[in-house]
């Protein structure tokens, strides 16, 4: 089921600007984290753990370690607490490290 | 001479602690984690996300009055955002990493409001994406005007689900149903102290009608069965319970939905009250673990305080006034004064205070959760998500005489993760509880980084000489 809607409401200053998720082009705006933008853009799947199971955003505050993403290729980055910013490449991590 | 006194968190209890210790004239230094201050419940948006787009008035009104009282003395205190508290030690001393950057802190008075995290019920499914937290995807809302989905389901206990969803509803959401696991009338086995919370009960009834005119389904004594899908969520089984936590059959309900938001009450932030070692009690129904404090927030260590929700959840109006008398109490006490003078200048916020942890009585009868709950997992649920440990093999520890967190957390691994055990250990607390009731739970041994921080900032650590001279020379390399 994705319904790709219109996640996002309230007013945005500023103009969207793109990143890159997996090989996938991803909108985003100013301020909005990287957690916020794959929601939006209905990117669920953000790790693969160990056991081949699928994990995402959990707590959305920095809090579970859920979101951790390669970012930049920086391994163990959150995506909730990291803001998005253009070309950014993001990719899902594998296992506890990469 | 002028105390320094050390603040970390910056909700409602931190900030306003703030206020209180800058107005007796100590030099205040105030950390967050946070890009912004406002803690979880006034939690702000980047600055390029236009004002706040959702929210009662009251609330709203509520959390201007915070954030305009600490923005009129911020730039007079020493507040540094993005700023994380990994460590404490004997002095105090505390550890603080900004970025790639740490030093260590020495001040004379520390008050420690960290808050609270949501508390992990796991259940088939739980960890599929597209299950958050309902602070978690309130947060989403909040902070960035983002809904975590389109079509919602909530379920839980307490207060939060019913607020989130009428939030997620304003945001254009199609909530579905609201499976409470109790019913709300429970608040009324303690009128008197829905009487003191008359304020916050007025908000729920608006919160209510809320979900009435949009036709959601409040769903009360039921709870998630499981969360299917591949990948990621696609359905949700709720059913009813017997008000015991055990499912009542052919009462299933599936429904397909993207969010599942969840949220079964709170633990206290205590790694860093835990790591100073200071006296702390076990009180799942308040917290988890909580420092032991008095009634000027003191612990039972010299001069290191705890207030608001981390020091037992009491709500957003009570970690307000508390932040004030512990403010106002770390400054007495850095300058040898007695604190009884405060009970008579600080009235109003004692009176707060009490009326709200009243108050909290009447909530504690929703958030309680019934033993059964700790059966909801399946034996392949997996509990510690970091470490892929599943309910069968916590069982097996124990069976195998590991009743104590920190024999399982070895020998399991349970806990011993990238979230440093904030997301599974009160679970695995509760389910050692519930198959061995005799077992006093004690908190884990802290291990020595209460958050994790970045190598090179360790590498980093300025070997730092004392807070006097931070207060001279400004603004610390932190921010260079
Ligand atoms: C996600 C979430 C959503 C919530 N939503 C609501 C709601 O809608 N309504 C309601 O009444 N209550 C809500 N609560 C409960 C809420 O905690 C209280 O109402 C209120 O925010 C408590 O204020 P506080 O000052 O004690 O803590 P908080 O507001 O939680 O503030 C604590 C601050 O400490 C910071 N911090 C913690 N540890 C460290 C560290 N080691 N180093 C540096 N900084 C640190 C955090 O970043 C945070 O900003 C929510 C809680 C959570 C977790
Ligand atoms: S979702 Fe929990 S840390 Fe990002």
């Amino acid at each position: 089921m994705s319904r790709a809607t219109d996640r996002r409401f309230g007013k945005r200053d500023g103009r969207p600007f793109t990143f890159v998720f997996e090989q996938r082009t991803v909108e985003a705006w100013p301020g909005e984290s990287v957690a916020a933008a794959l929601l939006a853009a209905d990117e669920r799947h953000l790790r693969t753990a160990e056991d081949g199971g699928a994990r995402g955003v959990l707590c959305g505050i920095g809090v579970c370690w859920e979101c951790r993403c390669v970012i930049d290729g920086r391994p163990n980055t959150r995506a909730c607490m990291t803001e998005a910013r253009p070309d950014m490449q993001v990719r899902r991590q594998r296992g506890l490290s990469e | 001479m002028m105390p320094t006194i050390l603040i970390v968190g910056a909700g409602p209890a931190g900030l306003m602690a703030a206020c209180e210790a800058h107005r007796r004239g100590a030099h205040v230094i105030l950390i967050d984690e946070a890009l912004r201050p406002g803690g979880q419940i006034y939690r702000q948006p980047a600055p390029a996300l236009g004002p706040a787009a959702i929210g009662l008035v009251t609330e709203r009104q509520r959390k201007n009055t915070i954030l305009e009282t600490f923005a009129s003395i911020a730039n007079d205190i020493d507040y540094r955002p993005n700023t994380t508290a990994y460590a404490i030690y004997a002095g105090p001393e505390v550890h603080i990493a900004h970025g790639e950057q740490s030093e260590a802190l020495r001040p004379d008075g520390l008050i420690l409001a960290p808050g609270v995290s949501e508390r992990a019920v796991p259940f088939p499914g739980w960890t599929l994406p597209g299950v958050l937290y309902a602070g978690g995807t309130q947060a989403l809302l909040k902070a960035q005007y983002v809904k975590a989905g389109d079509d919602v389901v909530v379920a839980g206990a307490g207060p939060l689900p019913v607020v989130l969803a009428a939030q997620l509803v304003e945001a254009g959401a199609r909530v579905h149903s609201v499976a409470l696991l109790h019913p709300m009338r429970r608040m009324t086995r303690k009128p008197l102290s829905l009487l003191a919370g008359r304020a916050v009960v007025r908000e729920g009834f608006e919160y209510l009608k809320i979900l009435r005119r949009a036709g959601v389904n409040v769903l009360q004594e039921w709870m998630p069965l499981r969360a299917e899908g591949k990948e990621r969520l696609e359905c949700v089984k709720l059913v009813r319970h017997d008000g015991s936590g055990r499912p009542l059959s052919h009462s299933e309900r599936r429904i397909e939905c993207d969010l599942l938001a969840i949220n079964f009450g709170f633990t206290a932030n205590s790694e860093l009250v835990s790591m100073a070692d200071a006296d702390l009690i076990y009180d799942p129904e308040r917290g988890g673990w909580l420092p032991l404090v008095d009634r000027f927030c003191r612990t039972s260590v010299a001069n290191i305080f705890a207030a608001g929700d981390g020091a037992g959840l009491g709500g957003a109006w009570a970690a307000a006034a508390e932040g004030r008398i512990a403010g106002a109490a770390a400054v007495q006490s850095a300058q040898n004064n007695a604190l009884e003078s405060l009970n008579r200048e600080l009235a109003a916020d004692f009176l707060q205070r009490d009326r709200h942890k009243k108050f909290q009585l009447a909530v504690r009868e929703t958030l309680r959760l019934p033993p059964a709950v700790w059966s909801w997992a399946d034996p392949d649920t997996i509990v510690c998500r970091c470490e892929g440990v599943c309910s069968d093999r916590l069982r097996q520890a124990m069976a195998d005489g590991h009743v104590t967190l920190d024999s399982i957390k070895r020998n399991t691994r349970a806990g011993m993760g990238w979230c440093g055990g904030r997301t599974c250990l009160s679970a695995v607390a509760a389910l050692i509880a519930d198959g061995h009731p005799s077992s006093s739970i004690k908190a884990m041994t802290p291990r020595p980084l209460a958050r994790p921080v970045s190598i090179a900032a360790l590498a980093q650590h300025r070997a730092q000489s004392d807070v006097a001279n931070t207060a001279t020379s400004g603004k610390l390399a932190a921010q260079t």
